[in-house]
């Protein structure tokens, strides 16, 4: 752009555009030697502000208005520089240059003096013609700070000035966006601190970006995937990119193709070590493939970026270094949804509880002891924002904890954390509980239905305890109270026989049935202990009417006949129980799907019977 | 009943204290009061005293003990919140600004050094558990920021928050600008579950397990969390978790983590959150330092009562809301009572509990009666201590500034507005004489005041009075008291009687209760008689007169010169006796010792006052009897002495006036210059000798005579001549003389020194007018001083010769005698 010389060599004037040369001159200078200084850069800005508050001091005229333009352009950028947000102030000095400037010139936008109408007398006029750069690059920085404040028809209407086809589609904007040529002339005697063209690359990938979130909330993945695209092909910080990047990789997890998101998380990755969204992304998408230790190993990894207090690298200077970038534009909001990692808590849950899945007890079981540490103490969390991976409740924790460090026999820690939970949460339990299944469910009583849930498992996990301590007795105590707590629930409504039902209250019927199975069956396993096979009959009878499908239930129920001499009695529950075996194995993989992680090692234990015994019955029973 | 004990009055100069400025906090035996100035006042309960007075840079506004730190916290209007560090005795281990002692109380500054948290939006805060927990208020959302406190190990606090909250205001319709002109800042509590121990520093309130599982959450009971309770207010009742995995889980992932729970919204602002146990079980031990319920009292007498519901399926949360007596600006509670004031009256109020599930709905009885306790203006309270039997004892501090202990005494079960019909006879009956003793009280008060005043008044004015007299110059007579004495019969007896005429020339009422006492004296004796008159009341320019006898009653015969001094007194006897004066009323009035005594004029009664002319034409009136009496006396001795007696009798007047003539009159004369009589008597219309006579004998009687004759008060004869001479020696000088004779010694001896005395006056007189000085003849004195030395040696000569020549010729003696008297008693000219 060969900005026309002033139409007078004023004096004036050319100090004034000899101030701003200086100053930017300065600011690059300060740019390029990679100094941090925010004292330098604040003098600097201050006196971009006086040199306009001097320049208003005049009454607008025509040689001064690309001066002034070209000031406002460069403060704006300074501003938006330090700030890192957009500020209302930024509007304002926009708005005030653009109506001297079209007042020295006489354009009048007619009766509409909206921000919008300035706009458009002022991109169409051709006085202005010879400072189209600058003011496209001011007309950018507008866009971009309409964007941020959501005001799309704005947004729409002013780079529609841009393009000679009309659009109402807001989803078009890219389009306009994409057609829009800011003039790449830049001035010779007025020196910018960033070139004018330049804006249109940071509103595009700012624009896109933004879109693309809001379609990958929407749940329209493709859609986001281009945008996402668009928005990637564009300069921007690392750190920006790596957000992308992690969006893409959201997007074909989504789309169940983990493998491509891994790809993008790696890209991620590369662009910042710092991202945490990638790392927990990552072990997602290893989740989804089954790579058990590649899952742990980015967990890992991101619990060691999230406990490093040292900030992300700043990003390289030198050629191509913007004041400005795209994530500056970007709300605040949708840039974290596009950022979302586990807290340090939450990351340590998951690692315990992976550990806890893939059967890496001992490690489980130190950062379950660790995280339950970390709970009590309370550490501060930083809770502006959302999680992907939220705690799940207090209790759940607890009880997962009790069941992993029962694993690694570490019984006085798993009875303690058992005891907290009966403490302190059977004040809350009501004397009975009537469900019915055709009503909906009230979030109060489905909290009371879990305090019951979770205290009759804690009484069994602490007969367990005791019966691996051979406190037959107490054992048999601690199973008795979870029965009696679990028989207060009752259900009610139709269908309550059809197993086939998959639905959510299904699966409470199935953990109660469950944890009501077990301790029926660890109580006949302790009576069968103590000799007392009348007792240990009746139990493991019980046991199995509550939950068939059990196979434990089975074993102890043939145990405990066989114990008796009731061969025969037992030889046709075998046959009877073989001949619908496949379809009780359905029914138990169905079972356990519904059950906690608590609950399922406790159900796969087999130390219900001797494993000896259940070996010779059947292998009697089978000749 | 209600009983109150003022102790301290820490008024604010100027005004009074409202209830968002009232702080009063209790720390064992020390409260801290503030009245809603920038001082903290540290008063003992015990020794009943202010011991401290603690000066912020800015105006107190909520005040906090931390008992486990040992720490006051101060938050400060405008400034930030101020932790001072006390001993066990109340004194800041911390060298403070300045300090300084007056009158045994210890004036502490605290300066900037001392402010942790320096914050201008905070309105309320609290400390509790290891945090610092403050409320700030933006114009649509209340903020809420969490500082680490000063740890156990001394480290030091966090300058900012590790947390900071923010939620909106819930306004009812209508109620912005109410919250706006607001004067109440939040109320901030912290709760913890109670862990089955007692705690020597329990974190707030330590309520149930299950209601605080209720209320809060089973994350924060399982986590042991404390929770911070808020009430504002907009009249939200907020809770938010310390430990932050104790907030509620989202649903979805993606979901931000509510950070703030609306417990309840009373819809008017919160000003008292408490929390205390109403279920007593039988054989409770420790579990009764639980607290079962929690209490939210708003300004507009909503009180919501939250409790939990055992064994219930569902909400076990049960908000249950009453009302009580409005506007409410503070309360306590202890035990199931809660005490709440109206500023018009103390009242209480029983909170009752939770009815059984089958009638829950048909006893809900939504207006509490409150028992009232006739206490009034309370600004701010804090219970002392509690008896077994529910009587409870508050200190207190009003409105007015006054700090007050109140004893309360609480019937079983409360004492209830809507008594039954026995207790309100007996309660109106009692208050009836309640109100006839007071009654009966005010109207005693009434009268002694008004006599008081009276007596005040009375005072008032004789002090006036003194004050005016007695600084008057002693030319003006302002109080005059005018003597004269005239003859008059009393039962066929000639007497003489003094009039005083007592004028009040000042401008004091001259009260009753003053006494004119006057005193009649001699040469001889100070005080031969005295009279007290008590006067009337008598106002400016009145006058009043008083009459009494001369002679007394003690003697008829008169001394003169008489000496007549009168004097006002005014006893304070009966100010004595009225405000119980060890001074007996009975005894002798001594009157310098127990009233003012105003000492008026003395007046001179001579002979010449007491002179009673003839009326008729000047001559003699004799008193026939007393010239018989002598005349008989000397018949008698003489041989035919009785017939002497009758015929003097039957003789003619004109000898009879020749006989007493025969006795020869003792003459006295005195000269004087006319000159002088001439300058101050002005004597030249009417001569200088009928103006001698008129100015010795003032009155109508006596004008245009050159001679009088009259009668003494003894009745003894006298005549008096002036006449004018011409001296005979050298210098011609115009004289006048006066002639005094008497056949009775003592009545010329009384006339001629009255004579003299009244010359005396003249001259100074004379002397005053500012004349020249009349002149001594200093020649003539000297030779009658010589004489005079002469004539006492003759005399003491004849004395002599009287004593030896006893019996034998002593008429030539006697001869003498007398001619050396008539030599003395006509000295001549002296004066000129």
């Amino acid at each position: 752009m060969n900005m026309a010389a002033p139409g007078s060599c004023d004096p004036c004037l050319i100090r004034w555009i000899e101030a701003n040369n200086d100053i930017i001159a300065t600011w690059k200078r300060q740019v390029d030697q990679c100094r941090d200084a925010h004292t330098e850069s604040q003098k600097l800005r201050e006196r971009m502000d006086q040199l306009l508050k001097l320049m208003r001091d005049l009454p607008p005229v025509v040689p001064f208005a690309a001066l002034e333009l070209t000031v406002t352009y460069n403060l704006v950028i300074m501003e938006l520089n330090a700030d890192k947000e957009v500020k209302e102030e930024h509007e304002r000095l926009i708005d005030e240059t653009l109506r001297r400037v079209l007042a020295a010139h006489h354009l009048d936008p007619g009766g509409d003096h909206s921000c919008s109408a300035l706009w458009r007398t002022a991109l169409r006029a051709e006085s202005l013609v010879q400072q189209a750069g600058i003011v496209h690059g001011l007309a950018g920085l507008q866009g971009l700070i309409w964007s941020v404040q959501k005001k799309s028809p704005e947004v729409l209407d002013l780079f529609q000035t841009f393009s000679t086809f009309p659009v109402t589609d807001r989803c078009a904007l890219l389009l306009l966006l994409r057609s829009w040529a800011p003039p790449d002339e830049g001035s010779e005697s007025i020196h910018c601190v960033l070139r004018p063209s330049f804006i249109k690359d940071i509103v595009y990938t700012a624009v896109a970006f933004q879109q693309g979130v809001e379609a990958m909330e929407k749940g329209d993945h493709d859609s986001a995937l281009d945008l996402f695209q668009e928005a990637a092909g564009c300069c921007g910080t690392k750190s920006f990119m790596a957000r992308i990047r992690n969006c893409q990789g959201l997007c074909f997890i989504q789309k169940g193709l983990p493998h491509l998101a891994l790809e993008h998380f790696k890209q991620a990755l590369q662009e910042d070590p710092k991202c945490g969204a990638a790392y927990y992304n990552c072990s997602v998408a290893y989740r989804r493939l089954g790579k058990r230790e590649a899952e742990v190993e980015m967990l890992h990894l991101l619990k060691c970026v999230l406990s490093d207090p040292k900030p992300a690298a700043p990003s390289p200077r030198g050629h191509g270094f913007s004041p400005i970038s795209s994530e500056d534009f970007v709300d605040v909001r949708s840039l974290s949804c596009a950022s979302l990692a586990p807290r340090v808590s939450e990351l340590q849950y998951l690692l315990a509880r992976h550990c806890f899945e893939y059967k890496m007890m001992d490690e489980a079981a130190d950062n379950y002891v660790e995280l339950l540490r970390d709970l009590m103490e309370g550490s501060d969390v930083e809770l502006g924002f959302p999680s992907p991976a939220p705690l799940p409740p207090v209790a759940e924790i607890l009880l997962e904890a009790a069941a992993c460090l029962i694993q690694v026999d570490r019984f006085e820690e798993a009875a303690a954390a058992c005891e907290e939970v009966i403490v302190k949460t059977a004040d809350v339990i009501p004397s009975r509980i009537l469900l019915d299944r055709t009503k909906e469910r009230d979030p109060v009583i489905t909290d009371q239905l879990n305090c019951i849930v979770w205290v009759s498992a804690a009484h069994l996990f602490q007969a367990k305890i005791q019966a691996l301590q051979d406190e037959t007795k107490t054992s048999i105590s601690s199973y008795s109270r979870c029965v009696n707590l679990l028989l207060k629930v009752q259900f009610s409504g139709a269908d309550a026989g059809n197993e086939s039902l998959t639905s959510p209250r299904e699966e409470e019927r199935d953990v109660i049935d469950t944890l009501k199975c077990c301790a029926l069956i660890g109580r006949s396993h302790q009576f069968l202990q103590l000799g007392n096979l009348k007792e240990a009959l009746k139990n493991a009878s019980l046991g199995l009417q509550v939950l068939p499908a059990c196979p434990e239930a089975n074993n102890v129920f043939l145990s405990s006949l066989w114990k008796m001499e009731r061969k025969k009695e037992a030889e046709a529950h075998w046959q009877k129980f073989k001949s619908s075996k496949s379809r009780t194995d359905d029914q138990w993989q169905s079972v356990k799907r519904s059950l906690p992680l608590s609950l399922h090692e406790f159900v796969n234990h087999k130390f219900f019977t001797n494993q000896t015994s259940i070996r010779e019955i059947r292998e009697c029973l089978g000749s | 009943m209600s009983v109150v004990q003022y102790l301290a009055g820490l008024q604010r100069p100027g005004m009074g204290i409202t209830t968002s400025e009232a702080r009063l906090i209790l720390r064992q035996h020390t409260a801290y009061v503030s009245n809603g100035t920038n001082t903290v006042h540290s008063y003992d309960t015990r020794n009943r005293r202010i011991t401290a007075s603690i000066l912020f840079p800015a105006k107190v506004l909520l005040m906090e003990w931390v008992p486990s730190m040992q720490q006051l916290y101060v938050l400060c209007a405008k400034s930030g919140i101020y932790v001072l560090d006390l001993d066990e005795e109340g004194r800041c281990l911390k060298e403070p600004d300045s300090t300084k002692s007056i009158g045994g109380v210890s004036i502490i500054s605290i300066s900037s050094e001392s402010c942790c948290v320096c914050d201008p939006s905070v309105c309320s805060f609290t400390a509790t558990c290891e945090v610092l927990v403050t409320a700030s208020k933006h114009p649509n959302d209340w903020g809420i920021k969490l500082y680490h406190r000063k740890s156990m190990n001394g480290q030091p606090a966090a300058t900012a928050p590790f947390r900071e909250v923010q939620f909106s205001m819930k306004l009812r319709p209508g109620a912005a600008q109410e919250l706006d002109e607001s004067i109440f800042h939040p109320v901030l509590h912290c709760v913890t579950p109670w862990n089955g121990m007692e705690s020597s520093d329990p974190c707030g309130f330590q309520l149930e397990r299950a209601l605080f599982t209720s209320a809060f959450g089973l994350d924060c009971s399982l986590l042991d969390s404390p929770v911070i309770l808020g009430g504002f207010p907009d009249g939200q009742v907020v809770c938010f978790p310390l430990n932050p995995a104790g907030l509620p889980r989202p649903t979805n992932s993606g979901q931000h983590l509510e950070q703030v729970k609306l417990l309840y919204h009373l819809e008017q602002p919160v000003v008292y959150i408490c929390a205390t146990r109403l279920e007593v079980m039988a054989g409770e031990g420790a579990g009764g330092l639980a607290s079962d319920c929690l209490m939210f009292l708003g300004h507009k007498g909503l009180l919501v009562r939250l409790m939990h519901l055992g064994d219930t399926q569902g909400v076990t949360r049960d908000f249950r809301e009453f009302h009580v007596q409005a506007p409410v600006s503070c309360a306590v509670c202890s035990g199931s009572c809660i005490y709440y004031s109206t500023r018009s009256d103390l009242l209480s109020i029983t909170v009752p509990l939770t009815p059984k599930e089958g009638n829950s709905r048909a006893s809900q009885n939504p207006i509490l009666p409150s028992a009232s306790h006739s206490i009034t203006y309370i600004a701010a309270m804090a219970v002392t201590s509690r008896s077994a039997e529910g009587d409870v004892e508050l200190l207190a501090l009003s409105s007015r500034g006054k700090l007050m202990l109140c004893q309360l005494s609480q019937g079983r079960g409360g004492a209830r507005a809507g008594l039954s019909g026995v207790k309100s006879g007996k309660r109106i009956k009692a208050l009836l004489s309640g109100i006839g003793t007071i009654s009966e009280r005010v109207s005693k008060l009434r009268s002694l005041l008004a006599q008081k005043t009276n007596s005040l008044m009375t005072l008032n004015q004789v002090a006036s009075l003194s004050r005016v007299v007695l600084c008057a110059p002693l030319s003006e007579c302002l109080v005059h008291c005018q003597i004269k004495v005239s003859w008059t019969h009393v039962l066929q007896k000639s007497c003489f009687v003094a009039a005083c005429t007592l004028k009040n020339n000042t401008d004091c009422v001259l009260e009753k209760g003053w006494t004119l006492c006057i005193y009649l004296g001699t040469e001889c004796s100070d005080v031969s008689a005295s009279y007290t008159f008590p006067l009337p009341r008598l106002l400016p320019g009145h006058q009043t007169e008083l009459y009494f006898p001369l002679p007394t009653q003690q003697s008829d015969s008169l001394d003169f010169p008489l000496k007549i001094s009168c004097t006002l007194f005014y006893s304070f006897k009966e100010f004595a006796v009225d405000y119980g004066s060890s001074i007996n009323p009975t005894d002798s009035f001594s009157p310098f010792r127990h009233g003012i005594c105003l000492p008026l004029q003395e007046h001179i009664i001579d002979i010449l006052h007491c002179f009673r002319l003839n009326p008729r034409d000047g001559h003699l009136v004799t008193s026939a009897a007393t010239h018989w009496d002598v005349l008989e006396a000397c018949l008698k001795i003489s041989a035919g002495g009785y017939r002497c007696i009758r015929e003097i009798r039957n003789l003619p007047e004109d000898f009879n006036r020749r006989r007493l003539n025969f006795t020869a009159p003792l003459k006295v004369t005195v000269r004087i210059s006319s000159l002088l009589f001439n300058k101050v008597l002005q004597t030249k219309k009417t001569g200088v000798s009928r103006a001698v006579i008129h100015w010795l004998f003032p009155g109508e009687q006596a004008e245009n005579k050159e001679e009088v004759q009259g009668l003494t008060p003894h009745g003894r004869e006298i005549c008096l001549r002036v006449q004018e001479l011409s001296v005979e020696d050298a210098t011609n000088f115009p004289t006048t003389e006066i002639e005094i004779s008497s056949p009775h010694l003592d009545a010329l001896a009384y006339m001629h020194m009255a004579v003299t005395s009244r010359i005396k006056t003249l001259v100074q007189q004379y002397k005053g007018d500012g004349c020249n000085p009349p002149m001594l003849k200093l020649r003539n004195v000297q030779e009658q001083f010589i004489a005079r030395e002469s004539f006492l040696k003759e005399i003491q000569a004849q004395r002599d010769k009287l004593c030896v020549l006893k019996g034998l010729n002593s008429d030539q003696v006697r001869q003498r005698l007398l001619s050396i008297y008539r030599e003395l008693r006509q000295p001549g000219l002296l004066i000129f």
